[in-house]
């Protein structure tokens, strides 16, 4: 077990380095002097000069990655060149939205996925099931930004019970808070719940086909007590590793949903550090959200070790 | 003869098919008697595991099922799925062709032995695992106790076997269907299981359904035999009197192609596959409407296909389902 979760350690560690490096490299390539856009068209090249110099500009590209590296493994995300704040600042407030929508929308996802995959699994080709499927195929084809606009459409502008955009903040509660994040991350999780009934469905469908299910028939079971002592647990397996991956794609949903309803997260932060070449914010936020993606995968490779007494020890 | 236990007659299962429903079992009958062991012998394919999920009312999806199957009395064809529960794992049990792929891989063994006790007799989760441990020391696993917590991949073939049959022999069945209990392990292995068989057949009054392509297996340890050939049953009677005499081509070409049999040497012997017979069994679809070896049968004339051929007495007791047998002999 523990060499199982030292491995992993090492590899997501790893990975973050390599994105880490991706990162640097691909915004040192990237035409733009931060300099020069803070100084603003009016600057002599002797002020740039200087200016270079005082934000650290000229020191060799390898220098200033490792002291990167160095400053954030300190909390030391750097200054923000156009807000003139430290970075981590900028990106604490924005986290506050983003993380817990992209949580709120993984529950839901989660609920829904879940729950009515088993439901459809368990009436195979019955009435029941083909309803499922039928109206998750619709979830996965509907686009995120559309049934954005329809939710806000209903709820907000005809029926008058959520807002229909912006961020109360936590201070007024955590309900409040919430209840802002309530019709976006049910726009975000629309099409992930659709993909992971379908997915949980025909999990749990070929986990029913299998020997042990038999087995536990013969033992006198039933097929519901079969389904939730037997094949339950073994379906989740696959099941697991979607929703890792689909939580990836809801951080990365919610920078889009955010515009669409004026909510100040993550997104809006992107799009305005990379429009001011504010470079230190941009890498801050990509590793960030590198390092949640990549924490997300290791607690999937928790749960598999938790679910799964054949990894514990093969020590894969 | 004993008290009979169970007694099938005409059983039938029709399994869906593309162009119509397909017989997987054509009419059979036989019978066990209490504390008993009848062999069902035959190749892959000739409908040995089904005429076993019929017995225990799991058949596949869509499967028909007509016939007539008495257990203990009753009629098990036509009773609800909830009578069917009280029944499986309780009085009637089986064991599974694949040892690797019949326990589930992510729950310790002593839950999964433990749980028809508590399903059918009301233990508690603690007694129910201290009644484990008794069956499977009982059934020949090291140090049991400890064993509980262990998962199916931590034990080789074999053990998984053991499990097996101690999963089934936790509220005492009355019967017990083993599905090739020896086919997937080596031949040590094999004899200790079907040694193993033997004395719980004995030891407990227990009716065994022993289901095997292996010969010699069925030979060491039956008292009946029936052979399976296409979804029916060609030939049946006591074990000696069959594989003495057997009548019907299909069962004579099984037995000629065995060494001699010496059942106290054959347990552990090495397999005798039934392959001396020239032909394959061609699938559901292919069998016509009368004797299903008549493809495959040196004798077949022509009013062989037109009808299923009768079992008919051979000797007392044993009976065969060819039409010519009197040319035969
Ligand atoms: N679920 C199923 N659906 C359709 N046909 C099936 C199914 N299971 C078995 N069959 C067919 O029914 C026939 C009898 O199969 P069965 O499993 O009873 O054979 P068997 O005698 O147990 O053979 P083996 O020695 O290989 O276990 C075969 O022709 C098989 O292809
Ligand atoms: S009935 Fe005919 S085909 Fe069938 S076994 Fe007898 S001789 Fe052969
Ligand atoms: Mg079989």
């Amino acid at each position: 077990m523990s060499v199982f979760l030292a491995k992993r350690l090492a590899t997501m560690v790893a990975t973050l380095l390599f994105s880490s490096l991706v990162v640097f490299l691909v915004l040192e390539i990237l035409p733009g002097d931060p300099a020069q856009v803070l100084l603003g068209v009016d600057g002599t090249p002797e002020q740039l000069a200087v200016l270079r110099e005082k934000m650290g500009l000229n020191a060799p590209a390898a220098a200033r990655y490792f002291s990167w590296i160095g400053n954030m493994l300190t909390g030391d995300f750097g200054t923000s060149y156009a807000y003139g704040v430290p970075v981590w600042s900028l990106l604490e407030e924005r986290l506050a939205l983003t993380v817990p929508l992209a949580l709120v929308a993984m529950a839901m996802t989660a609920l829904f996925g879940l729950v009515l995959g088993v439901w459809a699994a368990a009436r195979h080709n019955r009435p029941g099931d083909l309803a499922i499927m039928g109206i998750s195929q619709l979830g996965i084809s509907i686009p995120n930004f559309w049934f954005a606009l329809m939710l806000i459409l209903l709820f907000a502008v005809k029926l008058g019970w959520f807002s229909a955009g912006g961020f109360p903040g936590w201070e007024d509660g955590v309900g409040e808070g919430l209840k802002a994040l309530l019709l976006p991350a049910l726009a975000l999780a629309t099409v992930q719940a659709a993909i992971l009934a379908r997915i949980t469905r025909s999990s749990v469908i070929d986990v029913l086909q299998e020997d042990f299910v038999r087995t536990a028939r013969a033992k006198g079971l039933g097929r519901r007590a079969v389904l939730w002592r037997h094949a339950l647990r073994n379906a989740l397996i696959p099941v697991i590793t979607v929703m890792g991956l689909q939580f990836a794609e809801l951080l990365v949903g919610a920078i889009v949903v955010e515009q669409v309803f004026t909510l100040p997260g993550m997104g809006r932060l992107v799009f305005q550090s990379i429009a001011n070449r504010d470079l230190q914010v941009v890498k801050g936020i990509v590793i960030l959200l590198a390092f949640m993606v990549v924490a997300v995968n290791f607690a999937v490779d928790l749960l598999y070790a938790l679910i799964d007494p054949r990894l514990k020890a093969s020590d894969v | 003869m004993a008290e009979v236990l169970l007694s099938v007659r005409n059983l039938r299962v029709d399994l869906p098919g593309p162009g119509g429903p397909l017989p997987a079992l054509r009419g059979i009958d036989f019978e066990i008697a209490r504390g008993g062991t009848l062999g069902l012998v035959g190749e892959s394919g000739s409908g040995k595991s089904m005429t076993a999920l019929a017995l225990m009312g799991l058949l596949p999806e869509g499967a028909k099922l007509s016939g007539s199957i008495r257990f203990e009395g009753r009629e098990l064809v036509g009773l609800p799925e909830s009578a069917l529960c009280d029944l499986r794992g309780n009085r009637i049990a089986m064991t599974f062709q694949e040892p690797m792929t019949a326990l589930n891989p992510v729950q310790p063994i002593g839950r999964q032995v433990a749980e028809s006790m508590m399903l059918h007799r009301g233990f508690s989760r603690a007694v129910a695992e201290d009644e484990a441990v008794r069956l499977l020391d009982r059934v020949g696993l090291p140090d049991p106790r400890r064993r509980l917590a262990s998962y199916p991949y931590q034990l080789s073939g074999g053990q998984r076997q053991r499990v097996m049959i101690a999963l089934a022999l936790g509220c005492a069945p009355a019967l017990l269907i083993a599905d090739e209990p020896t086919t997937a392990l080596d031949a040590t292995i094999q004899g200790q299981v079907l040694a193993l068989l033997r004395e719980l057949v004995e030891e407990r009054g227990m009716a065994l359904l022993l289901i095997s392509h292996d010969l010699n297996a069925v030979a060491a340890a039956a008292t009946d035999v029936a052979v399976m050939y296409g979804g029916a049953i060609v030939e049946r009677g006591p074990a000696t009197s069959v594989f003495r005499a057997p009548a019907h081509p299909y069962a004579k070409g099984l037995i000629a192609a065995l060494p001699a049999l010496e059942p106290e040497r054959l347990a552990g012997a090495p397999r005798a596959r039934l392959q001396a017979i020239p032909g394959s069994v061609p699938d559901l679809a292919g069998f016509g409407p009368g004797c299903t070896f008549a493809d495959r049968c040196a004798w077949v004339i022509g009013a062989c296909r037109a009808a299923p051929p009768p079992l008919v007495p051979v000797s007392p007791g044993h009976s065969a389902a060819c039409i010519r047998l009197g040319d035969l002999s």
